[in-house]
């Protein structure tokens, strides 16, 4: 087990390396970080050559990317290149509103995807179970961003109309959130709508695989034979069954978290949160390698990290599973 | 009862799961006879006359035949098709049918909301644009940019999955790792950098010009095809240590024979189900990306741009924003029905799972 940790990590942290070189060459050699310094009349030609010996801009990229990977260990990813900004503040900042969006939604999304999931497998065909297909297929086939925005409508047309304010359709905080219950009643009222977003686009992924294993389940020998020796249908179902439906769950559950605390780029760029996401984005608008790069090398670390995280919880909770 | 009754009843159940399927445990109990039977017999040159011990005539047909029968049986996917083909064909006739251009402004009808009047069904946005038109002319490019992926991540996936699978060694190692890379990349982060920095406009090499929707089809293929990769790899590597291909080695057959003739038929199924699954992805990553303004670029037309304009026109004009989505809605829908219907058809052991 702790051999298998370890070779992963060692295999992770060169697949971090390969990636990051590419993706830096990829940004280095078709963005002029300073183009819009160049456009502006107020900067002056010093000021651009002092950005440039500072970032080593006019260096070749391989030795930029090297200047790059120092920064990044000895000096908390470096600063942004106009504005000499430091990095990480802003990173942690982002990733604070992230894991309260990620965490909310997903918490919420599992308790209801595993009622939905289990209820449809132990009603097959029923009415029930047919409705909740229909809104997987559904979900599944929706863009998050289009959702996002039809909610966002849908909540200022109610505001119009009836002058009542349930949720905010933007930011993730009012003007004045004021302290204690009032800053908690605002952040809830500004998060509502992106968490239902994210919230709908996992149901319909976790329910289809909680109802698949969960109907693995319920036809396999252990569940009849602890029929068999006449327990309750109640214990049969939560003990035996639905406690072991869900390792599957937790596999992609881990994954799908891994990837959204890179920020869920999309729902944070219509609801224009602070996060992770938009603050890839605008990075990406103006072309600077360095926060893309400290953003990029977060965001697939806890990728990495997830991955293992699941391979390990399917380990330990399916003990059939053997890591060599 | 005949035992045959059983078998048929029981292979209905395995069909389990999924949309429409209501209607067929009912169509095997309704067929009273020993095996059900479709009403219509079909390709009469190929199917052989057999008849049981019961006296029940019975049809041998070929595996695609019964493919086609499943399929056809699956309501919800001939009726997808059906739409899919009528999208397909406004698209491509969408000069002839698009009541207006796509940049076109009818200044009469300003910010109007969806009517019949003048052939505004979507409304019109702030400039008098119909969109209707921009719609259809946005499923063109998008359509068009999600065949495009598929095919190409198809060719890639199954050809380095079948090298892969069959030779093993170096290619096999090379492409796995490869694979893993891709898999432990966040893929939204490096299509978004990948396209913000090479696909924004044409580029010229030499005589080729890759017009912009084409480098974002390249882009999304070359992140796409690796699932489809390793589903080949999977079979072939099964399938090299089988007796049919042993007998075709020994019989001379060359490699290349080997694979395309023998063991590559094996692989359609998959591969087929595979590539609607990606026409579908294909068709939701490049909305959000044109919509977050990094995928397709003006003056070209995609759905997910058309309801980034929508977005920044404001709330009042909420039929802007609504059916381009709508339409991506229906076309993703209807793909993924096809693929069940497909899964289903070419591949009925898989459907015990889903």
């Amino acid at each position: 087990m702790l051999t298998f940790v370890i070779r992963r990590l060692l295999y992770s942290v060169v697949v971090l390396l390969a990636a990051s070189f590419i993706i830096f060459t990829f940004v280095s050699v078709s963005g002029d970080p300073v183009a819009f310094l160049r456009m502006q009349p107020t900067a002056s030609e010093i000021t651009i050559q002092r950005i440039e010996e500072r970032k080593h801009l006019n260096d070749p990229i391989p030795v930029r990317y090297v200047y790059w990977l120092q920064d990044m260990v000895t000096n908390e990813f470096g600063t942004t290149t106009i504005g000499d900004r430091p990095i990480l503040p802003d990173l942690t900042r982002v990733m604070g509103h992230t894991l309260q969006l990620v965490i909310a939604a997903e918490l919420l999304a599992i308790l209801v995807a595993v009622g939905i999931g289990v209820y449809s497998a132990l009603r097959q065909y029923s009415v029930f179970d047919y409705t909740a297909t229909t809104f997987s297929f559904v979900g599944l086939a929706t863009p998050v961003f289009w959702l996002a925005l039809m909610l966002q409508v849908l909540f200022v047309y109610i505001y119009q109309w009836t002058g009542v304010r349930i949720f905010y359709v933007a930011n993730l905080s009012g003007v004045d959130p004021g302290t204690g219950i009032h800053f908690l009643l605002d952040r809830a009222q500004h998060l509502a709508l992106p968490v239902l977003v994210l919230m709908i686009a996992s149901i319909a992924t976790y329910s289809r695989y909680m109802r698949a294993s969960m109907l693995e389940v319920v036809n396999s020998d252990y569940v009849r034979t602890a029929r068999a020796k006449g327990l309750p249908e109640r214990s049969v179902t939560m003990r035996h069954a639905f406690r072991n439906a869900l390792i599957p769950l937790v596999t992609i559950v881990a994954l799908n978290f891994g990837g959204l605390l890179g920020g869920a780029v999309v729902t944070e760029t219509v609801f224009g949160l602070d996060g992770m996401g938009l603050y890839f984005i605008n990075a990406l608008n103006n072309g600077d390698p360095y926060p893309v790069m400290a953003w990029l090398m977060v965001t697939a670390t806890l990728v990495i990290v997830f991955n293992l995280v699941a391979d390990i919880a399917y380990g330990y909770l399916d003990p059939r599973v053997r890591y060599d | 009862m005949p035992a045959d009754d059983q078998l048929a009843q029981s292979r209905e159940e395995l069909h389990v799961g999924g949309l429409g399927s209501s209607s067929r445990p009912a169509a095997a109990r309704a067929g009273t006879g020993s095996i059900v039977l479709p009403e219509e017999p079909s390709g009469a040159g190929m199917d052989l006359q057999l008849s049981y011990e019961s006296g029940v005539e019975l049809k041998a047909r070929s595996q695609w035949a019964y493919a086609r029968m499943r399929f056809f049986r699956h309501r919800l996917a001939v009726a997808s098709i059906v739409v899919l083909i009528l999208i397909s064909l406004v698209a491509i006739f969408a000069k002839q049918i698009a009541p207006y251009g796509y940049d076109e402004l009818d200044l009469n009808n300003i910010a109007a909301p969806p009517t019949l009047k003048d052939h505004h069904w979507f409304g019109t946005d702030l400039l008098g644009r119909d969109y209707l038109s921009r719609v259809i002319f946005g499923v063109r490019t998008s359509l068009w940019v999600a065949v495009f992926v598929a095919v190409l991540s198809t060719l890639i996936g199954t050809t380095l999955g079948a090298i892969a699978g069959y030779y093993g060694g170096t290619v096999d190692n090379l492409l796995m790792r490869f694979t893993d890379l891709i898999l432990t990349l966040p893929g939204l982060a490096v299509l978004l950098t990948a396209a913000a920095y090479l696909g924004s406009s044409d580029s010229e090499f030499g005589p080729i010009t890759l017009t912009q929707p084409v480098k974002v089809g390249l882009i999304l293929a070359f992140l796409f095809w690796t699932g489809l990769a390793r589903i080949v790899r999977g079979v072939f590597l099964s399938l090299r240590e089988k007796e049919f291909v042993e007998a075709a080695k020994a019989s001379g057959a060359s490699d290349m024979r080997i694979i395309i003739r023998h063991i590559l038929p094996n692989c359609v199924g998959p591969i087929v189900v595979t590539m609607t699954l990606i026409i579908a992805t294909a068709i939701l990553v490049e909305a959000a990306l044109s919509f977050l303004g990094f995928g397709i670029q003006p003056p070209n037309p995609a759905l997910g741009s058309l309801i980034a304009d929508g977005q920044v026109q404001g709330f009042e004009t909420w039929w802007l924003v609504t059916f381009p989505g709508l339409v991506i809605v229906v076309i993703a829908l209807a793909v993924n029905f096809v693929g069940d219907g497909l899964r289903d058809a070419l591949d009925p052991t898989q459907r015990i799972r889903a």
